[in-house]
């Protein structure tokens, strides 16, 4: 009986491996400046892992190596979590992250379903936190908004491997009981098994 | 593209005229056969085409260790007829060409190892496919005319030294194009995939400079080197995957006297 389980279990990591795929390229940082707004990535829907905005006209920028973009579903709750720094020349390390109450996907590939939507973040269900060396500041947002402009089911050389969710972001808010205002956001990443948490 | 055309055939033609103009009254001119080969490197640039991903720009601090790199050559190969004036200070020719102009697109591998790119294949509602590709080659064909101008400095000291101006004006007769995939399995897309570049011009019109030197006695059958430089490529779509710049080349020209009872 445990010899049969046993077969069954590595039939199936092995079917596993087959239906999706990684691609280490893909996984890479292509940060290309917009000519507009220096600082920042140019908006592109091609899963290049970047993100910026501008936090109160500072560049806040994903880090040229790590995870830009990371989803996390606890409970009831989904949380999109941008980490990068502030400044273009600085180290300070910085997150951004927005979590989506009643937004629950059991995988990544549900994600596809916030294809061409916007979501108001002065609504009940959403929550802004502004995170500066780990330590979390909720923000009290008046206005903005977050797009997701397109969501992508990416495949190559016909083997599935990824979600690419691009799309754009502005609020105002206080954070910390100062206000400031994040302006021109714009985010393109890969979402796999990697940076998708389900627990 | 025709305008192109017709102002090179009438700045070449009006320089036809002066040399044979100047030459009406020299008692001798000197004609010889001209069986001609050459080959030219052509640095060129890649367009900002939106179905192939990333690399096409540099990151910043130059982090980005892989690029796309794009590569134009042409070789040619023909037979002129030309006239040396008799005072041995011009020379030109004229006859017939057959020149292939080969363009490719590739990635070279740098700190990762890769040796592909991803293009775009096609996006069908929320699907996106990108495939790996290793190269993109071209290749076309021209017949043409060349018209060489030759200006020998000194005649009466440096007779085999001399500077040139050329241009020939070329037809397309074929061309070919052919992708390579990371992936073998992939190969049935190379259609789809070739077929998102233009199509090459109907034209091909280079236009270069250089110097040569004749090695052996230039009165009789005799061998000539050119280095050419610069070499421009005035129908900027004659690649259909690249934009040509600017280069370099060579060519060897073996020369026999035809009028054999010139006398120098």
């Amino acid at each position: 009986m445990k010899r049969k389980y046993f077969f069954f279990a590595l039939f199936a990591t092995v079917a596993m491996s087959f239906g999706c795929s990684r691609e280490y390229n893909l996984e890479q940082t292509i940060f290309i400046y917009d000519p507009e707004f220096q600082d920042l990535p140019i908006y592109s829907e091609w899963g290049y892992n970047t993100f910026g905005a501008y936090y109160d006209r500072e560049a806040f920028i994903s880090l040229y190596d790590g995870v830009p973009l990371k989803i996390v579903v606890t409970g009831d709750s989904t949380t999109f979590i941008f980490s990068g720094h502030k400044g273009s020349f600085s180290d300070e390390q910085m997150k951004m992250k927005f979590v989506f109450f009643n937004y629950n996907p059991s995988d990544y590939l549900d994600l596809l379903e916030l294809d061409n939507t916007t979501y108001d973040l002065t609504q009940e269900n959403i929550m802004v936190i502004v995170s500066f060396k780990d330590v979390d500041y909720v923000a009290s947002v008046f206005e903005g908004s977050i797009q997701f402009k397109r969501a992508q089911n990416l495949y190559v050389d016909e083997h599935q491997v990824e979600v690419i969710l691009s799309g754009l972001f502005n609020f105002k808010a206080l954070v910390n009981d100062e206000p400031v205002s994040v302006t021109d956001g714009r985010f393109d990443c890969g979402i796999d098994n990697t940076n998708f948490f389900n627990y | 593209m025709f305008m192109k055309v017709k102002s090179t055939l009438l700045i070449l033609s009006l320089v036809l005229i002066c040399t044979l103009k100047a030459s009406a009254q020299d008692e001798k001119p000197f004609y010889y056969l001209s069986f001609e080969g050459g080959a030219h490197v052509i640095f060129s640039q890649i367009p900002e085409y939106d179905f192939i991903r990333g690399d096409l720009s540099s990151y910043g601090g130059g982090s980005v260790s892989e690029t796309i790199y794009g590569q134009s050559d042409y070789w040619y190969a023909g037979v002129k007829l030309n006239k040396r004036t008799a005072n041995q200070r011009f020379a030109f020719g004229t006859g017939i060409r057959y020149t292939q102009f080969n363009s490719s697109l590739g990635k070279s591998a740098g700190e990762s190892n890769s040796s592909y790119f991803y293009m775009l294949l096609r996006e069908d509602g929320s699907s996106t496919e990108y495939l790996k590709v290793t190269d993109i080659e071209e290749h076309s064909g021209f017949i043409g005319i060349p018209i060489e101008y030759r200006f020998f400095l000194n005649p009466r000291v440096y007779s085999k030294f001399y500077i040139k101006a050329a241009a020939s004006v070329n037809y397309n007769v074929f061309s070919s194009r052919s992708a390579g995939f990371y992936n073998s399995s992939m190969d049935k897309y190379e259609h789809d995939i070739t077929s998102k570049f233009d199509e090459p011009s109907d034209f091909f019109i280079p236009l270069y400079f250089g110097a040569g030197l004749i090695l052996g006695n230039d009165q009789k059958s005799n061998v000539s080197l050119e280095f050419l430089v610069p070499s421009f490529v005035l129908t900027k779509n004659v690649s259909g995957i690249l934009e040509p710049v600017t280069g370099f080349g060579f060519q060897l020209n073996i020369q026999i006297p035809v009028n054999k009872n010139h006398e120098a």
